[in-house]
């Protein structure tokens, strides 16, 4: 019958009985423990030396050792060496018996392996006590490593997983146009799923958007947010949405998706395909740069709060409007670049990010110097956020020289007739921007996927001529000077909020043809007319009344009319089936 | 190192000191830290005098505390923050949410 333990039950780990190997070349003292050992109700192996001793070992590792010090051939310091080493991960705790009671011996014990040592003569409740201490301390290597293992393999699991999420992610990706030729970029996640996230689209009008965010955390949250994200904006961004839009919708998504305290900091960058000129928006990232050659030339900060945090209603999603010379380079990058650190603790800090974007030059260079800087500095220093960066050429012949959007699948629809107008006051001028959605239902019904970047085109020059200068009575000429540009966005905004009435009036008729159709566009309004006689003749060469101008919409359009004292424009805009 | 907290002697007031590295591995001890002293309408003040880090996850503490303090912009205060830390808040314009002094 084995004792009962003083404290009453068993502690944990402790393994009553156990297998006891009493290694001893003494015959007497092998007996004597052994007698002890087995009235305690333990079950022992006794040897005469430490070869048996490892021999046995080999074959069934003992819960426990008692290793006598002074034997001859091998000693009990190298007898357990070796053990320890035959033992490899299984812990088996060693107690040396010894006469020797100084400090000394003690420490030699401790180096050689052993937990404890015992001096002779025996003690038998000595000896039980130490025992039980070594087998605890057994019981806990066990569990450990058990826990260990267990864990291993659920990160082996884990791992496997975030593999498959990862690549479902990239290939929902496709939409994206990062592989523009005005666009070099690199992104370096932290962990398998990026908590970055960078988007490039090509707008109907022939433009790009840009999307760069930085959500909090990382992992599979933030994985999944950016594929809402991904989502909503191409969705946006292919029907010809804008900044403003895109970020109000995307807010509301966030806000209710994600819980409190996770938020997505975000810049969102509209370039027309002019390239002369940018909308811009920084809600959380670090400055926006625009570069000029190798200067810095503005810096655009984070003015907004983030999404995700607040309702629609209390943020501001107005885009900020700068103008652009050919050549120009946006730059735009997550706070995972100013903070990355070196070995030595330094971060890379905004001044090192305007050092390597101003000894760039031109065609690209800047992101391949960027990441060598950056890989330098950080020199196999450990990770500590996704890294991502973003430049943009403002080229216009690169941006054209593009593949067209690939928007949705062709849809092809036998040329019929039909006819829709939309009438819109002040209220509705106002609070929408009517053009994409209007674009959305003539495509779908007629199957004009393929023609929408120019159909849309045309409406947004008829449109804004309308409202700009009929409605709000603006004059284009403030828009072809330098500083003139930002200020007439802004006099644009102002005239806008302040229309109290008027009228403004879209309407399609389309007529199918054998193989084809004509699709009549007519726009007008109630506002300032103007000499259109006179006025129109002189737009030869010219931008015209505003944008890429009306000698555009006269090279896509068969026939532009003017009417109604120049209050009504009607066109024609003839397609074929190809 | 991390959390200190105490409660003014009517309860309106509750303050709460950050140390060192205000990151993901304070997140319990902050949400307990608030939550065992106040409810929403008490005022919290975030004392940031020792505070030498903070990431995008204490954002999300802060936000989350903001809630739990009722949402208005006086109910969470932050005081003495480093000009490193005040960057940070202002570049996610955090100032717009709580009182930064």
């Amino acid at each position: 019958m084995p004792p009962q333990d003083e404290a009453g039950g068993a502690t944990p780990g402790e393994l009553t009985p156990a297998t006891v190997l009493v290694v001893d070349d003494n015959t007497t003292n092998r007996l004597l423990l052994a007698g002890i050992l087995r009235r305690a109700g333990h079950r022992v192996l006794a040897v005469a030396s430490g070869s048996e001793a490892l021999e046995t070992c080999r074959a069934q590792p003992p819960d426990l050792v008692l290793m006598d010090v002074m034997m001859p051939d091998m000693d009990g310091y190298e007898t357990t060496r070796r053990l320890k080493a035959l033992l490899g991960d299984r812990h088996v705790p060693v107690i040396f018996l010894t006469a020797m009671t100084d400090d000394e011996a003690l420490a030699q014990c401790i180096e050689a392996g052993g937990e404890d040592f015992l001096v002779k003569p025996y003690n038998p409740l000595l000896l039980q006590a130490k025992m039980r201490a070594a087998l605890r301390t057994r019981g806990l290597y066990r569990e450990m490593q058990a826990q260990r293992d267990a864990l291993a393999r659920h990160e082996q699991r884990q791992r496997g997983d975030l593999e498959i999420a990862r690549k479902m992610f990239e290939s929902m990706s496709r939409a994206d146009r990062l592989d523009a030729p005005n666009v070099r970029h690199f992104l370096w996640p932290m962990e398998v799923l990026n908590g970055d996230l960078i988007l490039v689209s090509r707008t109907p009008s022939g433009g790009q958007q840009f999307l760069v965010g930085d959500f909090t955390g990382h992992g599979l949250p933030a994985a999944i947010g950016a594929l809402v994200v991904h989502d909503v904006f191409h969705a946006m961004s292919a029907k010809g949405f804008s900044v403003e839009e895109i970020l109000l919708e995307l807010n509301a998504k966030l806000l209710a998706s994600l819980p409190t305290g996770r938020f997505l900091a975000v810049a969102m960058i509209e370039l027309d395909a002019d390239c002369g000129r940018a909308l811009v928006w920084n809600g959380g990232l670090p400055d926006l740069l625009v570069v000029s050659g190798q200067v810095v030339r503005l810096r655009i900060p984070s003015d907004r709060l983030p999404l995700g945090i607040v309702a629609g209603g209390s943020i501001d999603t107005t885009p900020r409007v700068i103008e652009l010379a050919e050549g120009d380079r946006l730059f735009v990058h997550t706070d995972g670049l100013v903070e990355a650190s070196s070995p030595a603790g330094e971060m890379f800090g905004a001044a090192r990010i305007e050092q390597s974007v101003r000894c760039a030059a031109g065609g690209g260079d800047l992101i391949d110097r960027l990441a060598d800087d950056l890989l330098r500095f950080v020199s196999g220093a450990a990770q500590c956020d996704d890294v991502s960066a973003l430049e943009i050429l403002c080229d216009r012949r690169l941006l054209a020289a593009q593949d067209a959007p690939a928007g949705a699948p062709a849809v092809t629809r036998p040329p019929m007739d039909w006819q829709l107008e939309m009438t819109f006051g002040a209220s509705a001028l106002k609070h929408t921007e009517p053009l994409p959605a209007l674009l959305q239902v003539i495509a779908d019904l007629q199957g004009l996927q393929g023609k929408r970047a120019q159909i849309y085109m045309v409406l947004c020059e008829l449109y804004s001529n309308a409202l700009e200068h009929g409605l709000l009575g603006m004059d284009s000429a403030l828009k072809h000077s330098a500083e003139g540009f930002v200020q007439y966005y802004e006099q644009r905004r102002r005239a806008l909020a302040a229309l109290e009435e008027g009228t403004l009036s879209v309407g399609f008729r389309h007529r199918g043809e054998e193989r084809g159709g004509v699709l009549t566009i007519g726009v007008r309004h109630s506002g300032r007319g103007f000499d259109h006689a006179r006025v129109l003749p002189g737009l030869d060469g010219n931008d015209g009344l505003c944008g890429r101008g009306i000698r555009l919409v006269q090279s896509i359009c068969r026939r532009v009319t003017y009417a109604e004292g120049g209050r009504s424009v009607e066109v024609e805009y003839a397609w074929r089936n190809d | 190192m991390g959390i200190s907290a105490t409660a003014s002697q009517d309860g309106a007031e509750i303050r709460i000191r950050i140390s060192d590295r205000f990151d993901f591995n304070l997140h319990r001890d902050f949400r307990s830290a608030y939550e065992r002293h106040g409810g929403s309408g008490a005022r919290y003040v975030l004392d940031l005098s020792d505070t030498s880090y903070l990431d995008s996850s204490a954002l999300g503490m802060l936000l989350q505390l903001r809630e739990h303090a009722g949402g208005s912009k006086d109910a969470v205060n932050i005081v003495n923050a480093s000009p490193g830390i005040r960057e940070i808040l202002q570049i996610a314009n955090f100032d717009r949410l709580l009182t930064i002094r």
